[in-house]
């Protein structure tokens, strides 16, 4: 589905991303680790297209409908339409807008561009109320601005419900867990469970092993200095957990 | 909560330019250039004005002669030269008083018609009735018959002064007198024509009155007079839109609107003003000049101002509420955007002077490109306003880093069992807001518009339902290429 | 029609002094026509005649050392003139430089003085011709924890009608720390004019903390300033505590120049009888990511008149800008009146600004409540304006300072 050859970005002059390959496939979880400054945030702003990051060569190749994108060439808009998903590490607060009204925009954008029908303010209630009772969301979120006094737990149970609403088929989760009490990231883990299928695929970036015992992914990368210096399975990420990450960088 | 229109993707007519800025040849009767005593005998005499009429205006002239102009502290503009403007611009008629639409030159009908403004019986529009002022002179009011079966007047003011002089004379000037400022006695000397309405007591007004403005002429300024009266327990609404044609040089519009609530009375006015407000270097546009004030007079009567300020080179205008009788109400919503060289100055000033009068106001000001957006504001709080209330709120926000933004508030209070709160903001739309919402799906256009309507929401839901359509659209007709 | 400073009594009072001030003689007289002093009517002050400080003859009453504070350097000025036999000058930290008289000026000159820009300029001209004994307090580099230098200014009426033009200049050497505190007091109800004029830099990484305490006679006539210029990541903690006079103008004005500075701009006008207090403050966002918090608390009670003109100001390039501004006013009398207007003026779009200004009456339902708790309602009262008075003094930083700048402003 997503197939990233020899990746270079920047953001703000420096290089980022130094030659970074990645696959991923239909029904797989992928898990990106990786010190501070390795380039995670980096490589998620670049999957969903933000204008201050930079691709000086190499392609985001995106399969979508049988036939293959490069990622780059999209507005940010135009990848959520294909199916891709980016949970923010800092969500972003926008006065004035409430989360209904913002969250209907969104799902009928991608409805419009799939020619499927636009769902009437009242079904879309009631499609958002199921959606926030499996986070476990009281009803009032649906009034209020999005994201504007919502706590940090509730920021990030806020971008799960996003993801639950458009359904994507690509979903980068960057640092989601950072932040979450144990409770809250149980129930955020269990909504991403719930919306694991054969058909989407999911990147889940984090710090700590902690959220990989709830999602659990089925290939576990190490990024450093911008590439991928380590991948293999979920005994990884405990390997990581143990021994930090000096032992991987020569 | 609000539910704003749900946007679709923008229509490829909305390219941001002014699309009203055609003009239109008509046959006109002109006066030439410039002011005079005789100018306004001539204007008097044109519209065959009683005594009474004509020694208002030569008093209100010889009041402007003595005044100064006034200067804003916040920018500055080209002086105006007062010889150099017509002062008296009409279509020619068939007839010296037209009967019908027929008699109207078909051409002013069809410019109305083009700006979405239709004038005959057949084609107009429901649930408001229009009275339609092009430069000095109304053209055709709608809907007049059913109302008057009402009780209820509403036709151009010039008709006004003919058919009801009891009421002008006892209402005109009455809330803005002829030498309250320069330019309320100046509109006082030379006004040519402008709405009348008169509703009696107990009526609820059925449809929404409208008057909508359009300046053709060149040279000319527009001097239109409003004067609306609210009987006891009577309520309207109505709705003033404004339109002028793309000119380099500038024009003045000074117009005045004076409207008077009695007791138990309700007045919303509501304004979408988008008169042509130059080009992209600053070049032309309007200079909106204009004193609108209300007079809550009686007791629990209640005044709204609702306003949605897009156009003009500058604006200077004030909607007011004088809150004289016990447990009056005034309102002021304002939505004020300026782009490319506009300079806006707008705000409002609450008196409070009856006793438990209460005032709101929310002001929403936004400014791009290189303009100037001030909002200025007084709340005062009369000895005798025992238990008066206000609450304000004025929140700016700014689109790129040449524009200004600046909250002028004067609060000054005068018996301690006043409460008021005075709050302001000042945001922006942030390149990361739009880029979250396009990370969802929607296009930068439609972004920004969604984070424009949520600034702006408690302003919209104040207005009639046309309105507030046309409204959000023309925000974002105006903002389009603005954010980077 | 444009007023002038020649066509005022107080003009002729200073032109008799036999200084030359003719140089001021077409300088503007303000007017209420003025948007600055929209609130303020100078008419009263126009009409008075004022003779310029010279020398100090009177008897000083023991009650001055009432106002030393312990554990601070305490100087004596009166009536603008410096006592050096009352002042602690042998207590002064030895890196500190302190000039007093015409060192104090030539000192000034070259390192903090400039003319402030929105200051009525005919003040800050009389304050430059008639000044007397001006003060330069430098605290070098890296020099911090001292004891806090505080000055009293008595102002003695019974002398007659003098005119008072005190002159401070605040040097805050790079990292440097310090406290600096001055205090007006007048024990009768004389009639004089105090002019002070306060200039302070606060170089990089410095702090100060500053604060005024301003008693006035009710008869008195005060129009100061103080200006403060910060450079990066410097830090101001400001007070002004006044009790109103006949004329009470004080204008605050900060400059944020350097990247990363912060002021914290805080006041408290306590007014009874027909006293009235003007504060004017402007704080000019002048570098990036600065910052500046403001809070104006006001208590009124009688016929007393308070008002506040606050203006947050971000300049252009003035980027991530973090403004904050509050004027709380509580009227516990008929009569009182209170005029607000705080004003943000922003010319930088990513910045975050907010400014709010309440005006209220002590709230029956929490009257009510301490009542039926038993409390009586002369205590009830006092308490709620105890509880509007301290979230305003707790920005104080120095809790003996608090303490006192508390005792002063009991109601």
């Amino acid at each position: 589905m997503l197939n990233i050859k020899d990746l270079y970005a920047s953001v703000e002059g420096s290089q980022i991303l130094k030659g970074l390959n990645l696959s991923v496939k239909a029904g797989e979880v992928h898990a990106i680790m990786g010190p501070n400054g390795s380039g995670k945030s980096t490589l998620s702003k670049i999957i969903a297209g933000h204008p201050q990051y930079t691709v000086d060569s190499g392609t985001v190749e995106y399969e979508a409908a049988g036939r293959v994108v490069n990622l780059c060439e999209l507005e940010p808009e135009a990848r959520a339409k294909e199916g891709v998903f980016l949970a923010f590490q800092y969500p972003v607060e926008i006065p004035g807008v409430p989360m209904s009204l913002f969250l209907r925009s969104a799902y009928n954008a991608v409805c419009r561009h799939h020619g499927v029908e636009e769902m009437d303010p009242l079904d879309f209630d009631q499609f958002l109320h199921e959606k926030m009772k499996v986070l476990e969301m009281d009803d009032k979120y649906i009034d209020r601005a999005v994201n504007v006094d919502f706590s940090g737990g509730e920021k990030k149970r806020n971008e799960i419900l996003q993801m639950a609403v458009l359904n994507p088929r690509l979903a980068v989760l960057d640092e989601t867990d950072s932040g979450l009490d144990i409770d809250s990231m149980k129930i955020v883990a269990g909504g991403v469970n719930k919306l694991r299928t054969k058909k989407n695929a999911m990147i889940v970036i984090t710090h700590y092993q902690r959220l990989l015992n709830y999602i659990q992914p089925d290939v576990v990368h190490v990024l450093h200095a911008g590439r991928i210096i380590k991948s293999g399975g979920k005994e990884l990420a405990l390997e990581v957990e143990g021994k930090g990450y000096d032992w991987l960088i020569k | 909560m609000t539910d704003m229109p749900q946007k679709t993707i923008p229509e490829s007519s909305l390219t941001g330019e002014y699309k009203y800025g055609f003009s239109t040849d008509v046959d006109t009767d002109t006066l030439p250039k410039g002011l005079s005593e005789e100018v306004v005998r001539i204007i008097s005499q044109k519209k065959g004005e009683p005594d009474f009429m004509l020694g208002w205006r030569l008093n209100a002239y010889q009041h402007w002669l003595r005044m100064a102009e006034p200067h804003w502290p916040n920018f500055s503009y080209e002086p105006i030269d007062y010889q150099d403007i017509r002062y008296y611009s009409a279509p020619k008629k068939r007839t010296d008083t037209p009967k019908s639409l027929d008699e109207v030159d078909q051409e002013v009908v069809k410019t109305f018609e083009r700006l979405g403004i239709p004038l005959s019986e057949q084609k107009r529009l429901a649930g408001v009735a229009v009275d339609a002022v092009f430069d000095s002179v109304s053209v055709g009011t709608t809907h007049q018959k059913e109302l008057e079966k009402m009780g209820i007047i509403f036709c151009p003011i010039s008709e006004a002064v003919l058919k009801h002089p009891q009421l002008v004379q006892k209402y005109l000037g009455s809330v803005v007198s002829y030498n309250d400022n320069f330019f309320a006695a100046l509109n006082s000397a030379v006004f040519t024509d402008g709405s009348f309405c008169y509703i009696p007591p107990g009526v609820r007004c059925p449809v929404e009155l409208s008057t909508y403005f359009r300046i053709n002429a060149k040279e000319t300024g527009q001097f239109e007079r409003t004067l609306l009266i609210a009987d006891k327990g009577a309520y309207v609404s109505y709705l003033e839109g404004c339109t002028a044609p793309i000119r380099d040089e500038n024009q003045l519009h000074a117009a005045v609107v004076e409207l008077v609530a009695l007791e138990g009375a309700e007045i919303k006015y509501s304004t979408v003003q988008n008169w042509y407000a130059g080009d992209k270097d600053g070049r032309g546009g309007i200079f909106n000049f204009v004193t609108k004030r209300g007079k809550c007079l009686g007791r629990n009567s209640k005044i709204s101002w609702t306003q949605v300020e897009a156009g003009s080179a500058i604006t200077w205008k004030y909607p007011s509420c004088l809150l004289i009788g016990d447990n009056s109400v005034g309102e002021f919503y304002s939505v004020a955007l300026t782009n490319n060289h506009m300079k806006a100055d707008t705000g409002t000033k609450m008196i409070h002077i009856g006793k438990n009068t209460r005032s709101t106001i929310v002001s929403k000001g936004i400014s791009s490109d290189y303009s100037n957006n001030n909002y200025r504001g007084l709340v005062r709080i009369m000895p005798g306003a025992e238990n008066a209330r206000n609450f304000s709120q004025c929140d700016s926000m700014l689109i790129g880093n040449n524009c200004k933004a600046n909250t002028f508030p004067s609060i000054e209070i005068k018996n301690n069992t006043a409460t008021m709160e005075h709050e302001a903001t000042t945001s922006r739309i942030s390149a990361e807001q739009v880029f979250y919402l396009q990370s969802r799906g929607l296009t930068k256009e439609e972004a920004i518009s969604l984070v424009i309507n949520g600034f702006c929401k408690e302003v919209f839901k104040t207005l009639p339902l046309e309105f507030a359509v046309e409204a959000v659209k023309l925000l974002e007709m105006k903002l389009e290429g603005s954010v980077g | 029609m444009k007023t002038v400073f020649r066509g005022t009594q107080l003009y002729d009072g200073f032109k008799d002094s036999g200084v030359d001030i003719s140089a001021l003689a077409d300088m503007p007289w303000p007017t209420f026509k003025s948007e600055e002093w929209k609130y303020t009517n100078l008419t009263g002050l126009g009409e008075q005649y004022f003779t310029p400080v010279s020398r100090f003859e009177g008897a000083l009453p023991d009650r001055v050392k009432d106002l030393f504070m312990p554990g601070a350097v305490n100087f004596v000025f009166v009536n603008g003139l410096f006592l050096e036999h009352l002042s602690e000058t042998g207590k002064i930290d030895p890196r500190w430089q302190v000039k007093t008289g015409l060192d104090a000026m030539g000192f000034a000159k070259s390192s903090v003085s400039d003319l402030a820009k929105n200051e009525t300029p005919v003040f800050r001209a009389l304050n430059e011709a008639f000044v007397k004994d001006a003060i330069f307090i430098g605290v070098p580099q890296g020099v911090k924890g001292c004891a806090p230098f505080h000055i009293i200014h008595l102002l003695d009426g019974a002398v007659g009608r003098q005119a008072i033009f005190p002159r401070t200049f605040l040097k805050i050497g790079r990292g440097a720390g310090a406290i600096f505190w001055e205090t007006v007091a007048s024990f009768d109800e004389g009639e004089y004019f105090h002019c002070p004029v306060v200039e302070g830099l606060i170089e990089e990484d410095a702090s100060l903390e500053y604060i005024q305490a301003q008693g006035h006679s009710a008869q008195a006539f005060h129009i100061g300033s103080v200006r403060i210029r910060q450079e990066r990541n410097s830090r101001l903690d400001s007070f002004v505590l006044t009790t109103g006079a006949r004329i009470f103008r004080n204008n605050v004005n900060v400059v944020l120049e350097g990247e990363g500075a912060e002021a914290r701009v805080n006041g408290l006008h306590a007014l009874k009888g027909d006293r009235h207090a003007d504060s004017h403050t402007c704080v000019d966002h002048a570098a990036p990511n600065t910052r500046s918090d403001q809070l104006y608390k006001c208590i009124l009670q009688d016929k007393a008149h308070s008002v506040f003109n606050g203006k947050i100001f971000v300049r252009r390039e003035a980027q991530l800008t973090n403004s904050y501004q509050l004027n709380k006013n509580l009227i516990l009398s008929r009569e009182c009146r209170v005029d607000t207007k705080p004003q943000l003026e922003i010319n930088a779009d990513d910045v975050k600004c907010t400014h709010g200004a309440t005006i209220g009456q002590l709230n029956d339902e929490e009257l009510f409540y301490l009542q039926t708790r038993g409390i009586s309602k002369q205590e009830a009262r006092q308490m709620l304006v105890r509880g509007f008075v301290d979230d305003v003094l707790n920005k104080i930083v120095n809790p003996d300072l608090r303490a006192v700048i508390g005792k002063m402003a009991a109601f």
